[in-house]
């Protein structure tokens, strides 16, 4: 098993956040937001572009700063969290997707998901072996030596995917995972990220805008004016 | 540097007081590879008068230094003891003593004054004889003893002149080198002839 | 993360974006090029000019003369010499002792007459002409220690120790002929006579020189300092001449006398010639050679101003070098925030998969490290390049001159001093980029929303 561990529980209360712009008034991009989700749950977060998805995903993996409100992660309070302790948080409790798969292009695909490891100190011995497990876990083991610039965009997604799993994550976030994808693509990155989170439990958060893509979980709320709704 | 300066004015000085060597006039004699004779490392004085001292004013082109200069190896120390006007009996005196103290290991003689000053035939035969008889003393030595060249006095007194010697250097352990050859009337060509049939003289010795 | 993944994170950054890697390191080479040819350049300078102040002996040389010393001796670097006062072996052995003293070579000269060999070269006409015999001097050394003398060998080799027909000249005897430096060669190989005068007293009164006369083959033509005249050569050939000199029969006449005295001279040797361990030492040894009662010589304030000027020289020459490194540094800098700009999504993807703000410094750090490092060490080699190319230049030009060339070593502590103050100086350089690059916020990862 490449995955192991249990999802972990999220909790999210009165969660308001202020975009500051230089020289323009401050935009209000959530309110009092509440949150529960139950340790390895699927939740599709839906709204319109602006909505405040990323903001919330990035709140939720300690990618930002919390403002106001309380977010409690497993039993961590990440709102208390900052510096190397968050960005431990990130390495070892969280696994990002990103819409634009934030592979770096100088690294193979093997090298993106040692990256990880590497960053979390995993020793440089158990990394290879390990990163080509998560390579074969998403259909890729064969593509372990190739630059990011020779795969396509579905490849790319998959090889950030396993990366994500790297560090044994209990919550996954996916910020539009198949924004850049075509159909088919889409279709085998979703059945992989259900996959994976079924069979291992991580909690999955995953923000779209696509209708389509949402309809894949089992939870959908949509984020509407600062809060989500059912 | 002080000292060089201080040393070469002081020698300019001496120079001048006790030899006159200044202004040496130059005069053509090509530069010729040495035929050096001998190899041994060795020790050549020159005994006799003017035309082994040399003009004073280019002393360093008398027939026994141009010897020296292109016949004898490099390795060769030369002494020239002559003096001006000086004939067998200064040379017995005089010359003679130094020159055994040096030990030399070839020495030349030549007695062009007595034959121009016409002294007595006996008193250059014994000075002649002693000279050679004392030379011959020394170990390891060769001792060449020059005729009178042309141009030296009248032909009939140098024949004469020249009998004597020969006549004398035959009954010595020395050996005689003729310089009849020896024709030119510059001075430097015949001295160069000179230096030329002793360098002969040696190469056969 | 650790070094060894920041090393490789750091080298795939540069290799991404390799031709402005490329301009970097060359504007960092280009740089360090400029300073490393300057340093070696104003170095051999230096070296050469001391060389020359010490005509190419030990810089803490003195010069001592067989004079007690004037009245000022120690005021000055030339020597101030009074009355004559011979120096004996007790007087060297005094010296020898005083601390400070490494070692003391002594100096023999004698007058003679020398007949030039003409130059190779020239006609029959002239050869006569170059046969005009003059009254010079002949040094002798002992050729095992003529490293410790201030002797420059200009063309040929020097005589070798313990050959006795064999001598170099200096540039008086080339002058003797009309020659300049730059004829050097013409001279070597042929063959000069010099012979010792002695006096004879004769029965009437009358006195009479003789000379001892000998041939030496000219093997070199050097430029030395002190006492020595035209021809230099070994001690034995001094002693020799010294020695027919000195029998000089003078029977007590006061001129004869006086010939002898100043030909050979009164001195068991006619100098001295101190090297003192270091260059701190010459002045006090100066001073105690002085209460000895000697007059010494000595180039030291003019070494001590010439040191002045070389450190501004070098210091000058530093700052242009430094100021040149600077701009490249800026190029780095200017370089490394173009690419912290270019990658702040990677820097937040790093960030967001747990990189702490240490972790990302320190891989734009070395990669800043890394270009100066590489730009140093090829422009310390390239600069080296160049001081070799300048050097060879200057000598072929120096030689045509029949001066003595100057030599380029290779500048061990200048090259390490290149590749480390160039990687130091691309670390500072890199310090605002990385420290912004720790700085940006995680969440550039999801883009710049």
């Amino acid at each position: 098993m490449v995955v192991e561990g249990d999802g972990v529980a999220v909790s999210v209360h009165a969660l308001t956040y202020d975009y500051h712009r230089r020289g323009e008034e401050d935009v209000r991009v959530l309110e009092g937001l509440d949150l529960e989700l139950a340790a390895g749950e699927r939740l599709a977060v839906t709204g319109r572009s602006g909505a405040g998805k990323s903001t919330l995903l990035a709140l939720l993996g300690g990618l930002e700063q919390l403002q106001t409100g309380r977010l409690q992660v497993g039993d961590v309070d990440v709102a208390a969290l900052d510096g190397d302790a968050l960005a431990a948080f990130r390495g070892s409790t969280v696994g990002f997707v990103f819409q634009h798969f934030g592979l770096l292009g100088t690294l193979t695909a093997q090298e993106n998901v040692e990256l990880a490891m590497a960053v979390a100190s995993l020793p440089r011995a158990r990394r290879a072996e390990r990163a080509v497990a998560l390579l074969e876990a998403v259909g890729l083991g064969d593509r372990a030596r190739h630059l990011p610039s020779a795969l396509s965009g579905g490849e790319s997604q998959r090889v950030a995917i396993a990366r994500a799993l790297a560090n044994s994550p209990r919550l996954i976030l996916a910020d539009e995972p198949t924004g850049n994808l075509d159909d088919e693509s889409t279709h085998v990155v979703l059945d992989l990220l259900a996959s994976l989170a079924d069979g291992h439990g991580c909690t999955l958060v995953v923000a779209t805008h696509d209708e389509t893509v949402a309809s894949h979980w089992d939870r959908r709320l949509s984020l509407e004016h600062g809060a989500l709704q059912p | 540097m002080q000292l060089r300066s201080h040393l070469l004015s002081a020698l300019a000085v001496a120079a001048g007081l006790v030899l006159g060597v200044t202004g040496c006039t130059g005069s053509a004699r090509s530069p010729r590879p040495a035929h050096e004779v001998g190899g041994k490392a060795e020790l050549y004085v020159a005994l006799g008068g003017d035309d082994v001292a040399g003009d004073r004013r280019r002393f360093t082109d008398s027939w026994p230094q141009l010897l020296f200069r292109t016949n004898l190896p490099v390795s060769a120390t030369f002494v020239n003891l002559a003096g001006p006007r000086e004939g067998a009996e200064a040379i017995r005196g005089d010359q003679l003593p130094t020159a055994l103290r040096l030990r030399p290991n070839l020495v030349s003689v030549t007695l062009l004054d007595d034959l121009e000053r016409g002294t007595p035939p006996v008193t250059v035969r014994r000075d002649l004889a002693e000279i050679l008889r004392r030379l011959g003393q020394v170990d390891g030595i060769r001792v060449l003893v020059g005729t009178a060249p042309p141009n030296t006095g009248s032909e009939e007194a140098r024949l004469a002149f020249n009998a004597i010697v020969s006549g004398t250097v035959r009954a010595a352990n020395a050996r005689l080198v003729n310089l009849d050859g020896a024709r030119a009337t510059d001075p430097q060509i015949r001295a160069q002839q000179i230096a030329d049939a002793f360098a002969r003289a040696i190469r056969r010795s | 993360m650790t070094w060894a993944d920041a090393w490789v994170m750091a080298v795939r950054g540069i290799r991404r974006r390799f031709s402005r890697a490329v301009l970097t390191v060359a504007a960092v080479t280009l740089a360090a090029a400029l300073l490393t040819s300057l340093l070696i350049a104003v170095g051999a300078a230096r070296d050469r000019v001391f060389d020359a102040v010490s005509k190419g002996g030990p810089l803490t040389g003195i010069q001592v003369l067989p004079n007690a010393p004037d009245f000022g001796q120690l005021d000055s670097d030339s020597a101030r010499p009074a009355d004559p006062r011979p120096i004996d072996d007790v007087a060297r052995r005094r010296i020898k002792r005083l601390p400070g003293v490494r070692s003391v070579v002594p100096l023999l000269s004698s007058g003679v007459f020398v007949v030039p060999a003409p130059p190779r070269g020239t006609d029959s006409r002239r050869a006569a002409r170059d046969r005009k015999p003059f009254s010079g001097t002949l040094t002798g050394v002992d050729l095992h220690r003529v490293g410790e003398l201030p002797v420059t060998v200009l063309a040929g080799v020097l005589p070798a120790p313990g050959a006795v027909h064999e001598v170099a000249v200096t540039d008086a005897y080339l002058r003797r002929l009309g020659l300049h430096t730059t004829d050097s060669r013409q001279v070597l190989g042929t063959t000069v006579e010099f012979g010792a005068p002695r006096l004879f007293t004769k029965d009437q009164g009358g006195v009479t020189v003789r000379g001892r006369w000998t041939k030496a083959t000219i093997v070199s033509v050097v430029a030395a300092q002190g006492a020595t005249g035209e021809l230099v050569g070994s001690l034995p050939q001094v002693r020799a001449a010294r020695a027919w000199t000195a029998a000089s029969d003078t029977t007590g006449r006061e001129d004869t006398d006086r010939f002898v005295r100043e030909v050979v001279g009164s001195s068991r040797y006619s100098g001295l010639f101190v090297v003192t361990a270091n260059f701190d030492a010459v002045s006090p040894v100066r001073a105690a050679i002085t209460k000895i009662g000697y007059s010494s010589s000595a180039p030291e304030s003019l070494i001590a101003t010439v040191r002045r000027y070389s450190t501004v020289v070098e210091i000058v020459l530093t700052a242009i070098g430094l100021i040149a490194l600077t701009i490249a540094a800026l190029g780095i800098a200017n370089a490394m925030l173009a690419a912290v700009r270019e990658r702040r999504r990677e820097i937040g993807v790093l960030k967001a998969i747990g990189a702490r703000d240490r972790d990302v410094r320190r891989v734009f750090l070395l990669e800043a490290g890394l270009l100066g490092v590489v730009g140093g060490a090829l422009g310390t080699t390239l600069g080296y390049g160049l001081a070799r190319l300048v050097g060879l230049a200057v000598n072929n030009y120096l030689r045509e001159q029949g001066l003595a060339g100057v030599a380029i070593g290779l500048p061990l502590g200048i090259i390490a001093a290149g590749v480390v103050g160039s990687g130091l100086l691309a670390l500072v350089a890199g310090t605002v980029p990385a420290q912004r690059a720790a700085q940006l916020p995680a969440r550039r990862a999801m883009g710049d929303a």
